[in-house]
């Protein structure tokens, strides 16, 4: 309907709310250009309000809108999808920015930036301006990016620990000197000076990547249903419905909060574990395999044959090698793992 | 690219009223205010109201509580729904079926869509040109057995007199409306125009008056086009009527 007709059949409507009786002849004599738009909706209205069969009355008042539910459902798992940030540097390609772009604008090296990407920064370290300043690049909220920082990391450094953001800016060798001292600076505003952005953080570091299979699979062997763990939930303080659990249990992966994760365990009888997404390959196998002097001289061709660091190029590995394992079955072995390393080095360098 | 900032229509004072109320209400008040469902009682949430709370909660990124309120709003609206569904579709369960899962669909597709004001104007209006699109597009991909049956009587040789109305099909609007407004939902849209115009608002096919409102100018068409229309509504109609008895009625 055009916004103009929509515009008359408002003020059509508002009278007739207000008890008036226009008329469909004085309608169209005010806006005769949309007459045939009129006529229409006067007729669709007239299908509107007839009378209900009375023979299928009951059957309207019995129905349990389950066609509806399951619509409304979905709209808003699909919103939430939506507004969940799954790569930061996905979201700028989405806004037209390329990494480089990012980079300038935010006085940060490249590397950092990819970093920052890969979720190898601490996010208690960020400073608040530095969030501030992505969610207007990004146009997402700060809330959505403290999520983002705060999931698993996509590479975890060896001795399991994020870098703090002002030590991978010291480090970095593409961030101006100049940019170095205001996000190395105290006067960088953190979290920790921030108390608002302090409890997003606190809030975001509570929370977990919960696997949907691993859900579905722990909850079906205890034989409980979609509508008794919400319930179940709910009666134990997280407010939680019927359609949430359906969503977890249906995405690859969904961030809830630690305390929630640990009451599903609870209900289900499994560890907390169980249920969590493991991101790429972290285990103490694929630790060994880093040792290795093969691996190790290959990857530093590598890196340098791509003009990135040793850090960077491990990141991208790892992830690759995390998808690869995911599609095979079981925790590989140490053979496997070298054996995929190995041939992911050479698969990119005949591709570089 | 996001879209353009929406077109707001004027709401009624009803509903800014209620918006201008709504930040003083706790959530737990306004929780309390959405279980009233008795649309004359005075703490009645407009659904207009209703619509802008989705909207503002989704913005907010409070999911989980927009929910709540669209659930809401589907439990007021839901078996209105169903309700359109068979009056456009009395006999096809299936197109029935067709119609809710697309209603649905749109439905909350365009209110969680802060572009399409029309919704915060007026919900009721908004749901039934939604229901209306809806049924149409799907009444669509029947429209080659109106067109052969139209190709029919083309060559009606009664097409020179003026139309008078059809006793018949006065008789079927009268003695039973549900079953009539079925089988004028059926009617492809310009033959549903006129003789909504000729049946409903009884209006003439046309008049020597040139300030008399009729068929032929409200539609733009000659006389000649109206009568040919109204003959054919009124012989789809009853062909419609004829065939929902012999198949035992509307159910």
């Amino acid at each position: 309907m055009k916004d103009e007709v929509r515009a008359s059949v408002l003020a059509y409507m508002q009278a007739r709310e207000r008890g008036d009786e226009p008329s469909l002849e004085e309608l169209i004599r005010q806006h005769p250009e949309h007459a045939a738009d009129l006529v229409s909706f006067a007729a669709e209205l007239f299908i509107a309000t007839a009378p209900d069969d009375p023979a299928v009355s009951e059957t309207i008042a019995n129905d349990d809108l389950a066609v509806e539910r399951a619509a409304l459902d979905a709209a808003f798992t699909q919103r939430q999808y939506a507004t969940r940030l799954t790569s930061l540097l996905g979201r700028a390609k989405q806004r037209g920015f390329e990494a480089s772009d990012i980079s300038a604008a935010l006085g940060l090296g490249i590397d950092v930036i990819h970093k920052l990407d890969m979720r190898m920064i601490e996010p208690a370290s960020i400073p608040e301006d530095l969030c501030r300043e992505l969610s207007t690049l990004l146009d997402i909220s700060t809330r959505q990016l403290t999520t983002y920082f705060s999931e698993a990391a996509q590479y975890a450094a060896p001795q399991g620990k994020r870098q703090q953001l002002q030590e991978a800016v010291r480090a970095s060798p593409s961030t101006p000197s100049s940019d170095k001292a205001r996000w190395t600076s105290s006067n960088a505003q953190t979290p920790n000076a921030a108390g608002e952005h302090l409890a997003a953080f606190g809030d975001a570091r509570l929370t977990v990547q919960v696997s949907g299979s691993a859900l579905k699979e722990a909850r079906q062997r205890k034989g409980i249903d979609i509508r008794s763990l919400a319930q179940r939930l709910t009666q134990g303080g997280h407010s939680v419905d019927t359609s949430t659990v359906l969503h977890w249990q249906t995405a690859t992966s969904t961030v809830i909060g630690v305390d929630v994760l640990e009451a599903i365990s609870r209900i289900l009888g499994v560890r907390r574990a169980d249920l969590e997404v493991k991101a790429g390959v972290r285990s103490s196998v694929f630790s060994r395999v880093l040792q290795s002097s093969t691996f190790k001289s290959k990857l530093k061709q590598w890196s340098a044959n791509h003009g990135i660091s040793e850090a960077h190029a491990l990141a991208q590995l790892n992830l690759q090698l995390g998808a690869a394992a995911q599609r095979s079955t079981g925790e590989p072995t140490e053979e496997q793992v070298q054996e995929l390393l190995l041939h992911l080095l050479d698969e990119q360098t005949r591709d570089g | 690219m996001p879209r353009a900032a929406p077109r707001r229509y004027a709401r009624s004072p009803l509903v800014e009223k209620q918006l201008r109320e709504l930040p003083e209400l706790g959530s737990t008040e306004f929780r309390d205010a959405l279980e009233v469902r008795d649309r004359k009682a005075p703490g009645f949430v407009r659904d207009e109201v209703l619509v802008w709370a989705i909207r503002q909660l989704v913005l907010n990124e409070r999911l989980s509580d927009a929910q709540h309120v669209a659930t809401e709003l589907l439990e007021r609206w839901g078996r209105l729904l169903v309700g359109r569904s068979y009056k456009w579709f009395p006999h096809s369960e299936q197109q029935r079926e067709d119609m809710r899962q697309e209603i649905s669909a749109r439905l909350w597709k365009e209110i969680l869509d802060p572009a399409e004001s029309f919704w915060e104007a007026n919900f009721w209006t908004a749901l039934t040109r939604l229901c209306s699109d809806v049924a149409k597009s799907l009444i669509e991909k029947e429209t080659p057995v109106h067109l052969s049956v139209l190709e029919d009587i083309a060559g009606d040789a009664g097409l020179g007199l003026p139309h008078s109305p059809s006793p018949e099909v006065d008789a079927l609007k009268t003695e039973n409306q549900a079953e009539f407004a079925a089988a004028f939902a059926q009617l492809p849209e310009k033959i549903r125009a006129a003789v909504y115009l000729a049946y409903v608002e009884r209006w003439k096919a046309s008049s020597s008056d040139p300030n008399e409102m009729t068929i032929s100018r409200a539609l733009n068409v000659s006389d000649r086009t109206v009568r040919t229309l109204l003959r054919q509504g009124e012989q789809l109609l009853l062909e419609w009527h004829r065939k929902t008895e012999n198949e035992g009625g509307m159910r």
